[in-house]
């Protein structure tokens, strides 16, 4: 205040000093508005406040743009409960309101993803990532259980089976059609098992890469996954045999009844690491020009869910690799036998 | 006693003693307490070993060149030649077909890679597997030229040295080998008497290096303690565990084979068979403690030529071809190792299949006399492809073991060598005189 009048004395005394005293009227009027509007709205909810605080910051705009209107205030009082639904996502609302989240997972156990620990319980790395949300909505887990192949998981979770699906799902385009995928979890390269005696027997070329590049020769995948998309895309001159399990495959690449097994780095590292005694059968071949996405799968309105699922993902400490996982799950490896 | 010169110039101290076979025997029994019990006294007593090695291998270059250009060219003067070259053809590849037949069917008939238990498989699996992915390659791109070292067009191009000089100076035995017979024969068929002197420099160069070898012979107890010293710690023994079909079965047919050879040499060279045991004492200790079939060149033409009496001239010939070009140790093992990982991979054996061992273990023998270390191993892909078999996994384990089987290798390259050698050579007529009184007791 002093240093305003020591400014106008000094410079230009009239037109300054209006300026200031109208400057000063505003500031006043404001504050005793804040003071006045604050002061109501807290009167009209109190119950908001502590169990819902995003109807709360709802409410609060609402309440800011009628705030010349102080007889409004009793009227958003009375519709207080109605509002709080209608402004909740639904995709958010309906898993509050069951109060447990709905996760799809292949019923089959595929370590260190889904499996079964000691005393029965799931557990692996998909069952963490769901409990983690589950416990960050604030509601129970229930995981489904009833798809037998990984299409069938997104087909669950596209026909409304589930409120989504974290069932070691790679991204792809063709699945991205009918769903919605989050980012990725876990990035990994594709990998092939293939039989040494075969390979040796492939005429192609001296270079193995060479060889391994223009493979021909039956190439297991298994039935219903990704890799039988990849495969046509990459080995196009590779004839696809889709078997059920992946312990088929690893079994058929071993004795020689197919050239080679087709999936993710991860699956061919597990492969060596639960079955030595076939490595002079097995050669191990990871292609670093590829990539294989873990994602979850969302159906395609139910856009706030992912955007939290994504939001979860980002706020993680340590980024998932290969070997971090297979070495936190290590001894689920070593004591199951490599099922699928 | 083997003596490499009857009469050492070496000034009158008396270290005659470094060179009695208890002394050896000490250093042997020594050698083996601190490989198998003290690994690390074994690394720090290892550049003891390295420095009599680099020692010996000095010598081989110089002994090589003028020993074969040398009697070579007095060969073609003798008019001897074609009676020499003729031996030469027939009894080398008969001795190579002949080993390399041996070492198969025993292979075939011992089996040792036949119903290996899920144990012995599990462990052999976790040798192959050491690093989780054996191949990391990309799908687009260039693609990367591979190194390779089995190729028999590229081993036989390589065998005419372009730079003579270079070959030297690299240390390319078979290329200096090339060369010298080429030289020697070209040397022999000048006839003028300008050579003369040429071959009396030879002939010096020859005897001063003998000469080396021969003081080398004091420090054998210290270069031997310090060899085995450190083979013994290197080897594992889990390993030996998971390949003991295939070990003990590769070192019954090394072991087959050097009482064949000792026998050819007895009867050759006419002594007894302690005589001739006694005679190969110094090639045969030195091969399993240096695991080079070269640094024992030296010992094998003394021992044949000075305590045996063969014809020194062709000694000097032969023995440094059948050693550096037979290979016979190396044909040996890679017969049964072919047979081994057929037998591993369960693939049908029939009489097709056991002709391209044969041959095929002859050339990849061969072949290993351009390398040394591990390419040497590589040379089965020689064999193992046109069998179609693949030699990634098995290499692992073959690597595995080559602490193990190399000493044995390498006795089985210089005794084989050296009967070969007994085969052609005749027995000097005059030194009769020199058979010392103890070879007639037996």
């Amino acid at each position: 205040m002093r240093c305003c009048i020591v400014y106008s004395c000094f410079f230009a005394p009239q037109p300054l000093a209006v300026l200031a005293r109208l400057l000063k009227r505003c500031a006043t009027i404001s504050v005793c508005c804040l003071l006045l509007w604050g002061g109501g709205s807290s009167l009209t909810t109190p119950t908001a406040i502590a169990a819902q605080p995003p109807t709360v910051i709802a409410q609060t705009n609402r309440s800011a743009a009628a705030s010349d209107q102080a007889s409004r205030s009793a009227a958003a009082a009375v519709n207080n409960e109605q509002a709080e639904i209608a402004l909740m996502p639904p995709d958010i609302q309906r898993i509050v309101d069951r109060g447990k989240l709905i996760v799809a997972v292949l019923g089959n156990s595929n370590a260190p993803f889904f499996m079964t620990d000691e005393t029965g319980q799931a557990a692996g790395l998909d069952i963490q990532l769901a409990q983690a949300l589950a416990d960050q909505l604030g509601v129970d887990l229930e995981l489904n259980r009833s798809p037998d192949t990984f299409n069938a998981v997104v087909d669950t979770v596209y026909y409304r089976g589930a409120d989504m699906a974290i069932s070691k799902i790679s991204r792809t385009m063709k699945r991205a059609v009918r769903v919605r995928f989050s980012h990725p979890y876990l990035t990994m390269r594709q990998g092939l098992l293939i039989n040494r005696l075969l390979l040796a027997q492939q005429t192609n070329s001296d270079n193995v890469i060479e060889t391994i590049r223009e493979l021909t020769g039956d190439v297991g995948v298994i039935k219903g996954s990704s890799y039988v998309g990849f495969l046509q895309q990459r080995f196009p001159q590779a004839s696809i045999v889709e078997l059920d399990s992946w312990e088929d495959i690893v079994t058929a690449v071993s004795q020689g009844d197919i050239l080679a097994g087709y999936r993710d780095e991860l699956e061919i590292k597990k492969v060596v690491k639960t079955k030595p005694d076939a490595a002079l059968q097995l050669k191990t071949a990871v292609l670093t020009d590829t990539q294989d996405a873990l994602a979850m799968v969302f159906p395609w309105e139910s856009a706030h869910l992912l955007a939290f699922a994504n939001q979860y993902l980002d706020t993680l400490d340590a980024e998932y690799t290969v070997d971090s996982i297979l070495e936190e799950f290590a001894t689920y490896l070593n004591t199951q036998p490599p099922t699928l | 006693m083997t003596t490499y010169l009857k009469k050492s110039r070496l000034p009158h101290i008396s270290v005659e003693w470094l060179r009695s076979p208890w002394c050896i025997l000490v250093s042997v029994v020594l050698g083996v307490y601190i490989g198998t019990s003290l690994p690390p006294v074994a690394e720090a007593i290892a550049p003891i070993g390295n420095l009599y090695l680099g020692l010996l291998k000095m010598c081989v270059l110089p002994i090589l060149l003028s020993a074969i250009s040398n009697s070579i060219g007095r060969l073609m003067q003798s008019h001897d030649a074609k009676q020499y070259v003729q031996r030469i053809l027939i009894v080398f590849p008969v001795a190579m077909f002949g080993m390399s037949a041996l070492a198969a069917v025993i292979a075939i008939l011992t089996g040792p890679g036949r119903n290996l238990s899920a144990a012995t498989l599990e462990s052999l699996g976790g040798l192959v597997n050491q690093s989780s992915i054996d191949l990391e390659m990309s799908l687009t791109g260039p693609i990367p030229v591979e190194e390779s070292g089995t190729n028999l067009a590229s081993f036989i191009l390589n065998m005419v040295p372009e730079n003579i000089f270079l070959a030297l100076s690299e240390g390319q035995t078979l290329k200096v080998l090339i060369f010298a017979i080429v030289f020697g024969i070209s040397l022999g068929l000048i006839k003028n008497a300008n050579t003369e002197p040429l071959f009396n420099i030879l002939d010096s160069i020859y005897s001063a290096f003998n000469q080396v070898i021969h003081w080398l012979t004091y420090l054998l107890p210290f270069g031997l303690c310090s060899l085995l010293a450190v083979q013994l710690s290197r080897i594992g023994l889990d390993v030996l565990f998971s390949m003991v079909n295939f070990v003990v079965v590769t070192l019954a047919v090394f072991a087959a084979v050097y009482v064949l050879s000792t026998f050819i040499i007895s009867w050759r060279a006419q002594q007894s068979l302690l005589a001739v045991l006694r005679a190969q004492k110094d090639p045969t200790i030195l091969a399993l403690a240096t695991t080079s079939s070269l640094a024992c060149l030296p010992a094998a033409i003394a021992s044949l030529h000075e305590d045996l009496h063969f014809d020194r001239q062709t000694t000097d010939l032969v023995t440094p071809l059948s050693i550096t070009l037979c290979r016979f140790g190396s044909i040996i093992y890679f017969a049964a190792a072919t047979v081994f990982v057929m037998q591993l991979y369960q693939k049908p054996l029939d009489v097709g299949t056991l002709f391209i061992i044969i041959v095929g273990s002859v050339f990849a023998g061969m072949a290993t006399s351009g390398v040394t270390g591990i390419l040497t191993l590589t040379m089965l892909g020689l064999v193992l492809d046109p069998l179609k078999l693949p030699l990634d996994a098995v290499l692992v384990l073959f690597v595995a073991i080559d602490p193990i089987i190399n000493p044995f290798r390498t006795l089985s390259i210089v005794q084989t060598g050296m009967a070969t050698t007994a085969m052609i050579a005749n027995v000097q007529t005059e030194p009769q005189l020199d058979v010392a009184p103890i070879n007639q007791s037996v």
